[in-house]
């Protein structure tokens, strides 16, 4: 990232963003007010009824889309070219099918310009930590679909920014698989110290991985609240069962049901 | 994670060479022959009008140099005008798919060049570049590169939007985005282009050799009808149907040995 954080400043700060899509049928209102403060090395979970504009707002962060409203801040200064400069892992896979895993992982590399042989090699030393050994030379049709989220998240990774974005990552694995990959996650951040922003439906996943949930309402997308998870570091799956968490989620929930 | 993860194998029709799947059109095809055979036998139909398989077979074995001389040329002129037609095709449906202006300036010629008549255009080239092969190699490729051009472009055209946008994500320029994403996904589209455009080929030497020339397989039918040398005629189309279904098979041999999901079968297996 071109702004390296310099007196505790958030790293992303989201100012008033409002979104409105136009169609053919006329103007639809995805996003308003939508502000954020991330600090570095932040987990932050957004959780929301869908439709709210979830995937909106990240295609608005990774610089895809524009916002028809407010700015985009680092570091307390306006940061405009975002595009390839944030990770992003959309909420289906993309992977390309006539790409090996190993291939697939390091295009972001081959796209700025480093050799694919140094690429390859350098993708290899993480194949074992996203449960990929073994299946390198693997094309994505061979691959289950956790497999596939893996390989996903990994060429984000590989693109090395310090902030990355993931949309639902794991909406489409069946629940063992999900806390599996939440076990894994956890661990892989907890080593890594980047900023994290994740997009999800289910509460409890939130909760667990996050130091913040951004609760968000509907139609259009605005922030209800923010929550703050108190829970120690490092996190293991069992403090679902905790009082304390479930009071959380509870509180959470609630906060999605209700109206305002 | 867990390693023993399920591994999903996929298998495709051309995976295996299924045995059963050539008995029918093997039985039906020799069963009409055997039909055609007895008829002719049956009805005494005469040489002239109708030969029946055997005496067809008989003027291929007899006449074999002949054929073989006159193959060389037509096989020549479709291979040459193949080729090229594919680099054209391949470089006009590039530059289509890359570029706004390029496509409304050059489609509308493309298309029109499909609507005159390849007959009208034969003799004209006859005019201007006279006999040999050049005039025909120009019909076969005036003939055979608009569907390599079309599937080609809406191969280009129709990757996925998504994917698009995630190679943005990760800092690809709008080149790379085709190069890395649009080229390899036409790649099928190509190659079901080429299967039309072979066999246009075969189509487009003949015409091209029926206008005016000195040897090829259309020249030796157009020589050998006038002559009531029906059996040669026959053994001519045999020859030259044999030609076209030999040069399809080979696109479709070379498509599956480079397409890259073949590559997987392959490894698969
Ligand atoms: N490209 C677009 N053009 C027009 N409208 C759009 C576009 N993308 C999204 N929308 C609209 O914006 C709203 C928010 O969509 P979005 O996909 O951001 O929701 P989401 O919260 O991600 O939902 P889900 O949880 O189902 O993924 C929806 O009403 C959708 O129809
Ligand atoms: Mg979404």
């Amino acid at each position: 990232m071109t702004n390296t954080i310099r007196n505790n400043l958030p790293v992303l700060t989201l100012n008033r963003i409002g979104k409105v899509w136009q169609s053919r049928e006329g103007q639809v209102e995805a996003l308003t007010d939508v502000s954020m403060d991330i600090q570095e090395g932040e987990f932050v979970s957004i959780v929301g009824p869908s439709g709210c504009g979830k995937s909106t707002l990240l295609n608005i962060l990774a610089g895809l889309d524009a916002p028809s409203k407010g700015t985009i801040l680092s570091g307390g200064t306006p940061w405009r070219d975002r595009l390839g400069h944030i990770g992003y892992m959309p909420q289906k896979d993309l992977l390309l099918p006539w790409r090996s895993v190993l291939d697939n992982a390091i295009l972001a590399e081959e796209i700025s310009g480093v050799s694919k042989e140094s690429a390859r090699n350098e993708a290899l030393k993480m194949m074992g930590e996203f449960g990929l050994s073994g299946f390198e030379h693997n094309y994505p049709y061979q691959l289950s679909g956790g497999m596939k989220q893996r390989v996903a998240l990994l060429r984000t990774v590989l693109a090395d920014n310090e902030l990355i974005l993931l949309d639902e990552p794991f909406a489409a694995l069946d629940a063992l698989t999900r806390s599996n990959m939440h076990e894994w996650l956890l661990g892989l951040w907890e080593s890594w110290h980047k900023t994290l922003i994740l997009v999800t439906h289910d509460v409890e996943e939130a909760l667990i991985l996050s130091d913040r949930v951004y609760v968000l309402g509907g139609r259009p997308g605005f922030v209800k609240s923010v929550v703050s998870v108190d829970m120690s570091r490092p996190r293991s799956l069992a403090m679902a069962d905790q009082a304390d968490f479930l009071r959380l989620k509870k509180h959470v929930i609630n906060l999605l049901k209700s109206t305002s | 994670m867990d390693m023993n993860e399920e591994i999903k194998i996929e298998r495709r029709w051309f995976a295996s060479f299924d045995f059963k799947y050539w008995i029918i059109p093997i039985c039906l095809t020799s069963t009409l022959l055997v039909l055609w055979e007895l008829l002719v036998w049956l009805f005494d139909v005469k040489q002239w009008l109708l030969p029946a398989p055997s005496s067809i077979l008989q003027e291929i074995f007899e006449s074999r140099q002949l054929l073989f001389n006159h193959s060389v040329t037509t096989i020549s002129e479709i291979i040459i005008g193949f080729l090229l037609s594919l680099v054209i095709g391949v470089c006009l449906a590039g530059a289509i798919a890359y570029s706004n202006v390029v496509e409304r300036f050059a489609y509308p010629f493309v298309i029109a060049s499909q609507t005159i008549p390849v007959i009208v255009i034969a003799p004209l080239l006859l005019i201007w570049i006279g006999y040999g092969m050049i005039p025909k190699i120009i019909v076969v490729i005036l003939i055979s590169f608009f569907p390599i051009v079309v599937n080609t472009v809406d191969g280009l055209k129709s990757a996925d939007n998504d994917t698009m946008r995630m190679l943005k994500t990760l800092g690809a320029s709008r080149w790379q985005i085709f190069v890395k994403l649009q080229v390899p996904y036409s790649i099928p589209f190509l190659f079901s282009g080429m299967r039309v455009a072979i066999t246009l080929s075969v189509i487009g030497a003949v015409i091209g050799e029926w206008v005016g020339s000195s040897s090829g397989l259309g020249y030796l039918m157009m020589r050998s009808a006038p002559q009531f040398l029906t059996e040669r005629v026959f053994a001519s189309i045999v020859i030259l149907s044999g030609i076209g279904i030999f040069l399809f098979a080979l696109v479709v041999v070379i498509e599956r040995l480079y397409m890259p999901w073949y590559e997987m079968e392959k490894r698969q297996n």
